[in-house]
């Protein structure tokens, strides 16, 4: 099991009266249970929300390109790109500024954006929950990777790669969906505040279209 | 973040940026000073020191790049959005944390037929220049190895699937002498289509790892055909 790192509750929404966990059975007491049902959980929905590393650099030039994080190496011919604005702290601050319940049809009663990413792992792969201690119904939202990326005849823009996986009830495999978005970053005069500020509403609005998508509309 | 997982009772001494070190063999014993047990399997007296890719590169073509420098020039920029998603997807697929689990679950040093090592993966890529010949990660073991992955490359044109080439280099050193300098690459053919902002990334994810897996499989087949009596 992975360790847990801190986390933050982000937003408590008011709680929602769903139950989507597989209805516990009755069975005869002659009968013996290979397992536990699973119990009911009255509106007890909860996301998880992880930010990624601090964002990389992706750069395609006429002359240069192909390094990642060719600007943060000193390669010669790469832009700096400012991806170190992005770093986990300021990803998570976005991620706790985003309205959940709006943006995406999430049935969770709390939102909890943690400090750090996850530790490495298989997150596609992976069938057991981040959090032990969980209630049926609960989902993850891991943001694994975030680039500045910019090329010739492209422009500059902020990308997010994420997972999403859900439970339903304790014993189900989860529901795995990963994505991307991008959404352009438009430096300006290059001041240090317009990049900070754009680079900070490109990533909050590549959050956003990943919640735009329909995986976040249809469950 | 570097983060170090020891598998084995030894330490890993003289690593740069370990992200986690693996025996592969027999049990661990600490390293002789010299190397005159090198092959001997049941003391794992080597090293192996695995580096990610440090570039990675995306291109697909249409049938404009056909037309000369004014065809290659428009075929360029109608695709220019798409490589750079291409080229972040696979970055982001095949993170070197990903790599590294790729390569544990091929036990590098079996597949490549060298002796038992211990197996140390790194979280940052390297450049290899001219003047970098010597170890890449400060190590005073006897028997050493670097494997870079030094470029992974996904290449599409009108008339091709998209593939993925994986450019390899395996360097080993007996003490001070470099024993092996054997670069190479091998390419695979992607059954799914990346994917577009908005779609599942799942099946495109997994094919990746599974081209990547096979690359190495295939490059350690000619390492180890060309590289016969020189481990």
């Amino acid at each position: 099991m992975r360790l847990l790192r801190r986390c933050r509750v982000a937003a408590t929404l008011p709680m929602l009266a769903i139950s989507t966990a597989a209805p516990a059975q009755e069975l005869p007491s002659t009968q013996q249970s290979p397992a536990p049902a699973p119990s009911i959980a009255a509106g007890a929905c909860v996301l998880h929300v992880w930010p990624s590393g601090t964002a990389k650099s992706s750069y395609m030039g006429w002359f240069h390109g192909g390094a990642v994080d060719g600007d943060r190496r000193g390669i010669k011919g790469y832009p700096d790109l400012h991806s170190g604005v992005l770093s986990t702290a300021v990803q998570q601050q976005l991620l706790q500024s985003i309205d959940w319940k709006k943006l995406a049809e999430v049935p969770a009663s709390s939102v909890i954006v943690h400090d750090a990413p996850p530790e490495p792992g298989d997150d596609l792969g992976r069938t057991t929950p981040l959090i032990a201690d969980r209630p049926d119904c609960y989902a993850e939202l891991i943001v694994h990777s975030v680039f500045v990326e910019r090329a010739a005849f492209s422009a500059t823009t902020v990308r997010v790669m994420a997972i999403s996986k859900s439970w339903r009830d304790k014993l189900a495999a989860p529901k795995t969906y990963s994505m991307m978005a991008n959404e352009r970053a438009d430096f300006g005069s290059g001041d240090e505040q317009t990049v900070e500020r754009s680079l900070k509403g490109a990533f909050t609005g590549s959050i956003q279209r990943v919640l735009d998508s329909s995986y976040f509309h249809r469950r | 973040m570097k983060s170090v997982l020891l598998m084995s009772a030894a330490a890993v001494a003289f690593s740069s940026s370990p992200v986690a070190a693996q025996d592969v063999g027999a049990a661990a014993s600490p390293a002789p000073i010299h190397g005159a047990a090198l092959a001997d399997p049941a003391a794992p007296v080597c090293e192996m020191h695995i580096w990610p890719a440090a570039r990675v590169g995306a291109v697909t073509q249409g049938a404009g790049a056909a037309f000369g420098l004014i065809g290659a020039m428009i075929d360029a920029a109608s695709h220019a959005d798409q490589n750079k998603r291409d080229k972040a997807f696979i970055t982001s697929a095949l993170d070197s944390a990903a790599q590294a689990r790729a390569l544990r679950e091929m036990d590098l040093p079996t597949t490549l037929h060298l002796p038992a090592a211990k197996v140390i993966t790194h979280d940052e890529g390297v450049e290899l220049t001219s003047e970098n010949t010597g170890r890449l990660a400060q190590s005073a073991a006897p028997c050493y190895y670097d494997v870079i992955v030094r470029q992974l490359f996904y290449m599409k044109t009108a008339t091709t699937k998209g593939k993925m080439r994986t450019f390899i280099s395996v360097r080993g050193a007996n003490g001070r002498t470099r024993v092996i300098d054997y670069k190479d690459s091998a390419n695979h053919a992607l059954d799914v289509k990346l994917p577009k902002e908005g779609e599942d990334a799942t099946p495109a994810s997994q094919a990746l790892i599974d081209a990547f897996k096979a690359d190495v499989t295939e490059f350690s087949a000619k390492f180890v055909r060309k590289t016969a009596n020189k481990a």
